[in-house]
């Protein structure tokens, strides 16, 4: 992809350029495309202001209202399926061969509205949750072969068996990553309106093939999207509305609100802690206790509230508590004592 | 370009699969909307026009061919159903230019997320495509927001390409004059890449 054009490109040059227009707008699918892109700036140091320039303009004007009148969306079929059959046009019979999209429809309507207690009932003889202790990581491949990799202290519930005309449903509560087998992509097995739902502290993620995080603690959930697109609804009456991710895009959630959207400059480092056991960036203290205590059932006291704002800029990856606690104690003007073998007490001052 | 599964649907549909026919139904119709809404305000205009869209897509799925991307053609279909229904319409509606096709508008919302310096720029990105006519705001919305090649925005707006380079030449241009004269204080950066704009426009287009 090496080629000299690039290195003198100007603002125009990128706007002008479908491929670049392409993945700059998010859709771009050809991961070594994409990659050549991401890594542009890198390769082509002397036009790498106007290629920032240029992804600013288009990220900034791509932060419009997306209206997607979702609460019509089975009305207006009903009323395309009813003036089809009063056509006469080989009516198709409305009840049994009804929709597997609107099928779909109707158990996310179910699972977000009814909730856990509904889910126990139907689905349980086939339910499997599986769970992670403290400091463990595992890698689960779901009935359709997506991949999940589970963080620690964290869980997944699905069916076993998954119903072709239904949604592809699992719960998550913790921190997982999701790398999700492209819908229909197996062409001699087409399962049309098929979709895959992620259930997690009241918000529901809707996938459309794609690789994202979602990390729910403390009843705030975080979710970040690497590639492709997904769309995340929210349960409850006071809740925002359903809102469309694309890649390097940020959210956190909490109590029917929106504490946070902002974009990611790099997506794949959302997904770091798949590949290295400990990672950081620009993290609190705060943060890093609060990992300790999630994933490591560590309990944490610290001298005075104060300190757990101190901040370590760039990025640490480490292969356990241990070097982590080092890091700490070498950057940061602290002490950290270590009374049983899951406490730790951190104290300001050397 | 073309998604494998749309392909399949597409063929499915045209055989008279109705399942097939409502998974393109539960594809696109968000992104219909999403683009109707653009045009007008109007919610149950919007509704009205992917009804019949899809009415007569079922109707007439014997005679359709095979679009290169199924998304485009339905772009299309619905911009044009769109138009046809706003005409018929404008006893009542006001028209906001000569062509007769109605404005196209994009409602920017405030967006906390963005740094300082991005913020700054989003503000002017928006005030300059406001200051373009609709048509040359459709092309900027087809091409930074759906991503789409000036091919594909040419097709689905039935323009012919010289007049889509045309179109989206003379938006950038628009672009650069309106930043000279309001944003003499903005970034430097701007200037830089005005300056790169002038450049190109002293060459004639076409």
């Amino acid at each position: 992809m090496n080629n000299e054009k690039y290195a003198t490109y100007r603002l125009e040059d990128f706007l002008d350029d479908d491929a670049f227009i392409k993945w700059a707008s998010g859709k771009e699918q050809d991961a070594p495309v994409a990659q050549f892109w991401s890594e542009f700036p890198l390769q082509y140091p002397s036009a790498a202001a106007n290629y920032e320039f240029a992804v600013s303009v288009i990220r900034t004007y791509r932060s419009q209202e997306v209206w997607e009148n979702r609460d019509n969306k089975a009305h207006v079929l009903e009323r395309i399926t009813a003036t089809i059959a009063a056509n006469n046009n080989r009516r198709p019979a409305l009840i049994r061969r009804m929709s597997t999209w609107v099928r779909a429809a109707a158990v996310v309507l179910i699972a977000t509205v009814g909730g856990y207690l509904l889910f126990n009932k139907l689905g349980k003889p086939t339910r499997e949750t599986i769970a992670t202790g403290y400091g463990e990581k595992r890698t689960i491949t779901l009935p359709d072969h997506s991949v999940v990799t589970l963080n620690a202290s964290s869980s997944i519930a699905f069916n076993e068996k998954w119903d072709t005309t239904l949604a592809r449903e699992v719960w998550v509560d913790g921190e997982a990553f999701f790398d999700v087998k492209h819908l229909n992509s197996d062409t001699t097995n087409i399962r049309p309106g098929q979709r895959f739902l992620v259930h997690s502290n009241g918000l529901t993620i809707e996938v459309l093939g794609t690789s994202f995080n979602v990390r729910s603690r403390h009843g705030k959930t975080k979710v970040g999207l690497v590639t492709g697109k997904i769309q995340v609804g929210f349960s409850g009456a006071a809740a925002p509305k359903a809102m469309v991710m694309l890649p390097g895009d940020y959210i956190e959630y909490a109590d029917n609100h929106l504490l946070l959207t902002k974009k990611i400059d790099k997506p794949e480092s959302i997904k770091r802690w798949t590949q290295v056991p400990l990672t950081f960036t620009d993290a609190t203290l705060s943060e890093i206790i609060e990992t300790l205590q999630d994933n490591y059932g560590y309990t944490v006291k610290v001298s005075e509230q104060s300190i757990k704002k101190l901040k370590i800029e760039g990025d640490i990856n480490v292969a356990n508590v241990e070097e982590l606690l080092t890091v700490i104690t070498t950057t940061l003007n602290v002490k950290i004592e270590q009374p049983s073998e899951k406490a730790l007490v951190i104290t300001s001052g050397k | 370009m073309q998604s494998e599964s749309h392909v399949l649907w597409w063929n499915a549909f045209k055989q008279g699969d109705w399942d097939a026919f409502t998974a393109l139904y539960g594809e696109f119709y968000e992104l219909l909307n999403n683009y109707g809404r653009k045009f007008t305000q109007d919610a149950d205009l919007i509704q009205d026009v992917v009804h019949d869209l899809f009415v007569r897509l079922w109707t007439t799925r014997t005679r359709l061919g095979n679009p290169a991307s199924v998304k485009n053609y339905l772009y299309k279909a619905l911009r044009s159903a769109l138009f046809r229904k706003i005409q018929s319409l404008s006893k009542f509606v006001e028209l906001d230019n000569a062509s007769g096709q109605g404005g196209f508008t994009v409602n920017f919302i405030p967006d906390a997320s963005f740094r300082q310096e991005e913020q700054e720029l989003r503000n002017q990105v928006i005030a300059l495509v406001n200051t373009l006519p609709a048509r040359q705001q459709e092309i900027i919305f087809l091409r930074f927001y759906e991503g789409m090649s000036y091919e594909e925005i040419a097709v689905i707006m039935d323009i012919n390409m010289s007049s889509t380079y045309k179109l989206l030449y003379k938006a950038l241009d628009n672009l650069q004059k309106v930043s000279d004269k309001r944003f003499l204080t903005i970034l430097s950066v701007l200037f830089f890449l005005s300056n790169n704009f002038s450049k190109k426009m002293m060459i004639p287009e076409g």
